[in-house]
C-alpha cells in the first residue's frame, strides 16, 4: 500500500445532515476501497430521525492488513464536511479537510442539475487529495445509480470536483489496486449469510433497529435460496411461528433488539420446554426501554442469561467479529437442533450495522441436525422426551407415521402427556432433570475464550467489544475475547486469567455485566473499563485506558 | 396391475386411552367428538394432523387426539400454527382454544391470520368465561352478567368475533353449537376442506361456571342459517346475520352455520409457494455456496 506519511493506515470521517447522503457516500467509498484489496471498516453515527441531526458521521478506515473496528474515535486523517455544524463539530479531530470552504462542492453539484450532489462533489474532491483514480468511483457510481441520467449527472459532478481539487490540494497518498476485490459486508449481513449457508428456512421478524438490516436482507436474498421471510403482527408473532416452523421440521429463527426480545420470553421458555429448536437473532441497543435506538450498548447479557421465567437448557453465542459473524450463526443452528433448545446469537448495533472486508469460505459450514427421525416408528412405543444420558430424546416431525405427539408447554411425561393435574414428583424430576442436563453436554460444545498475547494486564471481553481489542492486540496487553457464552466450558483458561496480575473487563455497559459473570465462576476481575453513552470502544481510547 | 386397499377412518382411529379431563357435561367434549368425525369423514391420516392449541379448559383437547400437536403458552396458537402451515403446506393444521385465549389475550393474531388467509381452521370453544382460572369476566361475556369479576354485572362490551373476522378477510367464517353435534361435524368437515382462514366459533356451554348461557339457554335461541335460506358466497349478508348476536341484540336469536365462504382468494403459504418454488420443507438443508457467494459480489 502506498499511502505516504501516513504509513498503513488511513481513517475518513464523513459527517453531515442525515438526508445530506452521508451514509450513501461512506458505502460507495468504503466499497471502492474494498474493490481495489484494501481491508476496510466503516462505522456510522446517527440519530433516530430520518432527515435532519446535522453532524451525524460515517467514519471509514482502511488498512493493508486485517482491521476488525472504526479505530480511532479522537482523531482521523480527513474529515468530509457537507454543511457548516458537521465542519465546526468535527474539524478538531482533522488532519486534512474537505468541506465547501476548500471546494465550491455546492456550485458544482447545481451546475450539473442538482445541489443535492454535492456529496459526489466531496468524493471528487477526496479523490484528488489522496490520489485515487476517480474512474474507480465513477465506476461504483455507476453500479449503485444504474446506467443513466443520474449516474451520467453525478460522475460529471465528480470529476468537476476532481478538477477543481487537483489544483487546490497537493496529495496526501497515491491509492492504487493492491490485491484482489475483498467482499464487504455489514455484520447483519454477515448473520444473514451464515443463517442462509446453515440451511435456514424460515425467518419471522418484526422491524426493530439493529436487527432489521438482517431481516432486509434475508426478504431480499432468502427466498432465493429456499428461506420463507415473515414480517408478522408482533415480535410475540414472530418467535411462535419460529417455534412452529421449527416444529414441522425446519430450520427458524427469528431476530430483534431487546424491547422486542422482552416480548418473546415467554415463548423462548416454551421453545426450552418443548424441545424444539430456535434461533434468536438478538442485536441490543442502548436500553432500557426505547433507550438510544440508533445507538450500541451491551446491556442485554443478563437477559440473554436467563430470559424467560423458570429453569431450562438453552445456549448463547456472541460473534466477535463481523467475519466470525458467518460462522457463528451457523453454530448457532446446529447447536439448538443438537440439543433441541433455544440459541441466542448476540450481537449489537455496532456490530450489526459496521461493514467489514470478511473472508467467506463455503467450505467451513457443517449441518448438523442432530437426532431427527426419518423412518415411520411404532406410535404405542415412541416415546417423543425419552429420557437419555444426554438428555436428548429423537425427534419425530409431522407428517412421520407413527410419531404423533404432543408437544407441551406444561410439565409432561416421556410421551409428552401433560402430568400437571395431580402432584407427581417423580415425573418432574426426571423430566425436568432430563432437560437441565444437556447444558452440561452443551458446555462441552462450547469453545473457550480466544486468549492471545502475553502481558500483566489482560482485558477480557465479549462480542463485539473484541473489535476494536482485536486491533490493539499485542501490545503488550494480553486479551481474553469470548464468543461462547452460556454456558461457559470448563479448561484451562480460567487459570490462565486467574495467573495475570490484572483482569480488566472491557464491555459497553454500566454496570459490568460480563465483569459480575465471569466473577460469579471464579474469575478475579481487578477493574472493570465500561462506557454506555452509545459509542463502542475505539482504540485511542482503549490505549489510554488499559 | 395392483390393487390399493383404503380403510375407512372411524372417529376412534383418532382417539387415546386418555379420558378427557374436563367436567362432565362441559361443552368441549361435543367439539372433540366433532372433530373426530369430521376427520374421520374426511379420512386424513393421523400424521398429517397438527393440532395446535394455547392455554385453558379448551387448549388441553390436542391431549385427546392421536396427532402431532402443540399445547402451547396463552394466546399464541395461531402464530405457531402459521409457522407450522407455512413450513409444510401439506399438513392439515388446526387450532382450538378458548374465548379468552383467542379472542382476548390472543386476538390481534386471529384478525392478521385472517387478513393473511392463512390455511388452518381455527375452533373457538366459546363459552363466554374464563374457565380455567374458576370464572372470570371473558370477551365475549355478555354486558350485564356476573361473574367473579364483575360483581356489579360486566359493563365491557363484548366482541363480535364473526363480524370481526369478516372485517379482517376471514375467508370462511361459521358458528356452530356444541350442544348439536351432528351439525356442528357438518360445519368443521366444510372448515378442513376449506382453503384459506376458516373460523369456526363454537357456542360451547361452561356447565359449572357459567350459569346464565347453558345448553337450554342457546336451544332457545340458535337457528340454521342453511335453513333460512341463508347465502354464505353474499359478503354483505354474511356481516348482517354475524351482528344478529350479540351485538344488535344480546337477548336475539342465534343464528348458526356457515355465514360466509369464499375459495377464490389464494392462501399465505400458497403466495409464499410462488415466491420461493417449493414449500420450505421441501428445500431441504443443503445449500449451495458458490451460489451464496455469487450474491455477495457488488
Amino acid at each position: 500500500m502506498k499511502i505516504d506519511s501516513l504509513n498503513v493506515e488511513l481513517t475518513i470521517r464523513i459527517s453531515g445532515a442525515q438526508g445530506e447522503g452521508v451514509e450513501t457516500t461512506g458505502r460507495t467509498l468504503a466499497t471502492v476501497f474494498a474493490k481495489l484489496g484494501y481491508h476496510v471498516f466503516a462505522y456510522r453515527q446517527y440519530g433516530s430521525i430520518i432527515k435532519g441531526n446535522p453532524a451525524m458521521f460515517y467514519q471509514i478506515r482502511i488498512s493493508d492488513r486485517k482491521i476488525y473496528s472504526h479505530g480511532r474515535w479522537r482523531t482521523y486523517d480527513v474529515l468530509i464536511a457537507l454543511n457548516d455544524t458537521a465542519l465546526a463539530q468535527h474539524r478538531g479531530g482533522a488532519k486534512y479537510v474537505v468541506s465547501e470552504k476548500e471546494i465550491p462542492l455546492t456550485d458544482i453539484a447545481a451546475k450539473h442539475g442538482n445541489k443535492i450532489m454535492k456529496n459526489t462533489a466531496a468524493l471528487g474532491a477526496l479523490a484528488a487529495l489522496l490520489n485515487l483514480n476517480p474512474k474507480y468511483v465513477a465506476e461504483q457510481l455507476t453500479k449503485e445509480f444504474g446506467e443513466g441520467k443520474v449516474a451520467e449527472a453525478n460522475i460529471a459532478v465528480l470529476e468537476d470536483a476532481w478538477r477543481a481539487a487537483l489544483a487546490k490540494y497537493s496529495p496526501i497518498a497515491d491509492v492504487e489496486r493492491v490485491g484482489e476485490p475483498r467482499l464487504l459486508m455489514s455484520g447483519a449481513e454477515a448473520l444473514g449469510v451464515g443463517a442462509v449457508m446453515a440451511g435456514m428456512k424460515f425467518y419471522a421478524a418484526y422491524p426493530m433497529t439493529p436487527a432489521s438490516p438482517m431481516l432486509h436482507w434475508l426478504a431480499q436474498w432468502g427466498p432465493k435460496f429456499g428461506v420463507a421471510v415473515v414480517q408478522p403482527e408482533d415480535e410475540i408473532a414472530a418467535i411462535n411461528m419460529a417455534i412452529g416452523a421449527a416444529y414441522a421440521g425446519v430450520r427458524a429463527a427469528t431476530g430483534t433488539s431487546g424491547g422486542g426480545f422482552d416480548l418473546m420470553h415467554e415463548a423462548f421458555g416454551l421453545a426450552a420446554m418443548i424441545e424444539t429448536p430456535v434461533v434468536v437473532f438478538l442485536a441490543q441497543r442502548g436500553g432500557p426501554s426505547t433507550g438510544l435506538p440508533t445507538e450500541t450498548e451491551q446491556s442485554d447479557l443478563l437477559m440473554a442469561l436467563s430470559p424467560a421465567h423458570g429453569e431450562y437448557p438453552h445456549a448463547v453465542i456472541a460473534p466477535r467479529h463481523i467475519e466470525e459473524g458467518l460462522y457463528a450463526a451457523a453454530k448457532a443452528f446446529n447447536i439448538a437442533e443438537k440439543y433441541q433448545v433455544p440459541v441466542i446469537v448476540l450481537t449489537d448495533l455496532y456490530f450489526n450495522e459496521s461493514l467489514n472486508t470478511v473472508e467467506f469460505d463455503p467450505g467451513r459450514f457443517k449441518i448438523e441436525r442432530g437426532e431427527l427421525l426419518n423412518a415411520p416408528v411404532l406410535w404405542e412405543e415412541y416415546k417423543r422426551y425419552k429420557i437419555t444420558e444426554n438428555g436428548i430424546s429423537p425427534r419425530a416431525i409431522p407428517g412421520t407415521p407413527g410419531g404423533m405427539h404432543i408437544a407441551t408447554s406444561d410439565e409432561h411425561d416421556e410421551k409428552g402427556d401433560v402430568i400437571t393435574d395431580t402432584h407427581r414428583p417423580e415425573i418432574r424430576k426426571a423430566m425436568h432433570r432430563k432437560r437441565m442436563v444437556k447444558l452440561e453436554k452443551i458446555a462441552e460444545e462450547m469453545d473457550p475464550p480466544d486468549l492471545r498475547g502475553g502481558g500483566e494486564v489482560v482485558a477480557a471481553a465479549w462480542g463485539s467489544t473484541s473489535m476494536p481489542l482485536m486491533d490493539i492486540g499485542g501490545n503488550g496487553v494480553g486479551l481474553a475475547l469470548f464468543r461462547d457464552i452460556y454456558p461457559l466450558p470448563d479448561g484451562g483458561w480460567k487459570a490462565a486469567l486467574n495467573g495475570a496480575k490484572e483482569v480488566v473487563v472491557v464491555e459497553v455497559n454500566y454496570r459490568g455485566q460480563f465483569a459480575d459473570y465471569l466473577a460469579s465462576k471464579g474469575v478475579k476481575v481487578s477493574r472493570k473499563v465500561l462506557k454506555w453513552w452509545g459509542e463502542p470502544f475505539s482504540i485511542d481510547e482503549l490505549a489510554e485506558w488499559l | 396391475m395392483s390393487v390399493k386397499i383404503t380403510l375407512n377412518k372411524t372417529p376412534m382411529d383418532y382417539a387415546v386411552n386418555r379420558p378427557p379431563i374436563w367436567c362432565p357435561g362441559c361443552g368441549d367434549y361435543g367439539i372433540l367428538e366433532a372433530l373426530k368425525r369430521a376427520l374421520a369423514g374426511l379420512g386424513i391420516p393421523n400424521e398429517e394432523v397438527v393440532v395446535v392449541s394455547g392455554i385453558g379448559c379448551s387448549s388441553q383437547l390436542p391431549h385427546f387426539l392421536k396427532t402431532y400437536g402443540i399445547h402451547g403458552i396463552h394466546g399464541r396458537a395461531i402464530p405457531i400454527a402459521t409457522g407450522v402451515k407455512i413450513a409444510n403446506p401439506r399438513l392439515k393444521v388446526i387450532v382450538v382454544g378458548g374465548d379468552g385465549d383467542g379472542y382476548g389475550i390472543g386476538l390481534n393474531h386471529m384478525i392478521h391470520a385472517a387478513r393473511r388467509n392463512v390455511g388452518i381452521t381455527y375452533i373457538v370453544s366459546n363459552n363466554q368465561v374464563y374457565g380455567l382460572t374458576t370464572g372470570q369476566m371473558s370477551p365475549t361475556t355478555l354486558r350485564g352478567v356476573k361473574t367473579k369479576t364483575t360483581p356489579y354485572g360486566s359493563i365491557d362490551e363484548p366482541v363480535n368475533p364473526l363480524a370481526l373476522a369478516l372485517a379482517a378477510g376471514a375467508t370462511f367464517v361459521a358458528r356452530g353449537f356444541s350442544g348439536d353435534v351432528a351439525h356442528l361435524t357438518q360445519i368443521i368437515a366444510q372448515a378442513l376442506s376449506h382453503r384459506g382462514f376458516a373460523l369456526v366459533d363454537v357456542l360451547s356451554p361452561c356447565v359449572t361456571f357459567n350459569k346464565v348461557n347453558t345448553y337450554e339457554w342457546f336451544r332457545a335461541r340458535v337457528y340454521k342459517l342453511e335453513e333460512a335460506g341463508h347465502d354464505p358466497s353474499d359478503y354483505w349478508q354474511a356481516y348482517k346475520k354475524a351482528v344478529e348476536w350479540p351485538s344488535l341484540d344480546p337477548n336475539g336469536r342465534i343464528p348458526i352455520g356457515v355465514f360466509y365462504k369464499n375459495e377464490e382468494k389464494p392462501t399465505y403459504e400458497e403466495e409464499i409457494i410462488k415466491i420461493l418454488g417449493v414449500p420450505p420443507i421441501e428445500a431441504g438443508v443443503a445449500v449451495n455456496g458458490k451460489a451464496v457467494y455469487g450474491i455477495l459480489q457488488y
